[in-house]
């Protein structure tokens, strides 16, 4: 069983319990110098997808925000160094 | 054996465990290490070099089972060096169960949770997420001087 949201619209996040044979899944990975991001997606099979996509800013990449079920785990590579040299007397 | 000018490494080191004080000491309400906290901000937000403490504008809306202030950073290896190189790193993953997140977000930042003025500490970029109904994991970096999470070379 996935949890996915069976709707969600101007905020509203409406959570359902799915069986995994009724959902398609989508996995994209990412992996480059300072991250490996690995996002998998669930969502209705017989959801319409594109339908869905245009005009939502927060779904950069998915097939359907309104019945989706998204995570991701992004494997840090690389932290951040702070570094300089000190002042000579001479 | 000539004299040579140098920053001790282990004064890297020695100043993430407030070893010394060039000015003014705080007062500090123990001596236990200070708790970390990293929290997650909309990609719409601007934080940068520039923070001094940690806020609340940009950061994720306490929605869908995100809590603004974000969660507590494990923190069981204290800093060390690897030969002149101080470095810290989390100890373990951070992670967000069941979250929806009120917007797309691509930034993580590490504040000191313990310090009343929640000193900021770092601002980390990645790419944007927005996840829904699902969990989101960061885990670290291998805690050495060349990839460790915080680093003074």
């Amino acid at each position: 069983m996935i949890e996915i949201t069976r709707d969600r619209q101007a905020g509203t996040v409406i959570l359902e319990m799915v069986p995994e044979d009724l959902l398609q899944k989508k996995e994209t990975l990412r992996d480059d110098a300072v991250e490996r991001t690995r996002m998998v997606e669930y969502c209705w099979k017989t959801c319409p997808g594109t339908a869905h996509i245009t005009g939502l800013p927060d779904s950069p990449s998915h097939f359907c925000d309104f019945h989706v079920h998204r995570s991701a785990r992004i494997d840090l590579k690389v932290g951040l160094c702070a570094s300089g040299a000190i002042q000579s007397f001479k | 054996m000539a004299n040579s000018q140098a920053m001790t490494s282990v004064f890297k080191r020695d100043v993430m465990m407030a070893r010394h004080a060039f000015s003014a000491t705080l007062i500090r309400a123990a001596t236990t290490l200070d708790t970390f906290n990293i929290a997650l901000f909309l990609a719409s937000a601007s934080r940068g070099a520039a923070d001094t403490v940690y806020s609340t504008t940009g950061e994720l809306a306490g929605t869908g089972n995100y809590t603004q202030g974000g969660i507590a950073l494990t923190n069981a290896t204290a800093p060390a060096l690897d030969t002149t190189i101080a470095h810290w790193t989390p100890s373990a993953s951070a992670s967000w169960a069941a979250l929806t997140s009120s917007g797309s977000f691509d930034a993580a930042v590490i504040y000191n949770d313990t310090h009343a003025t929640k000193y900021e500490v770092s601002v980390h970029t990645f790419g944007a997420q927005s996840i829904t109904a699902g969990t989101f994991t960061l885990t670290m970096p291998t805690n050495d001087g060349t990839t460790g999470l915080i680093r003074f070379a």
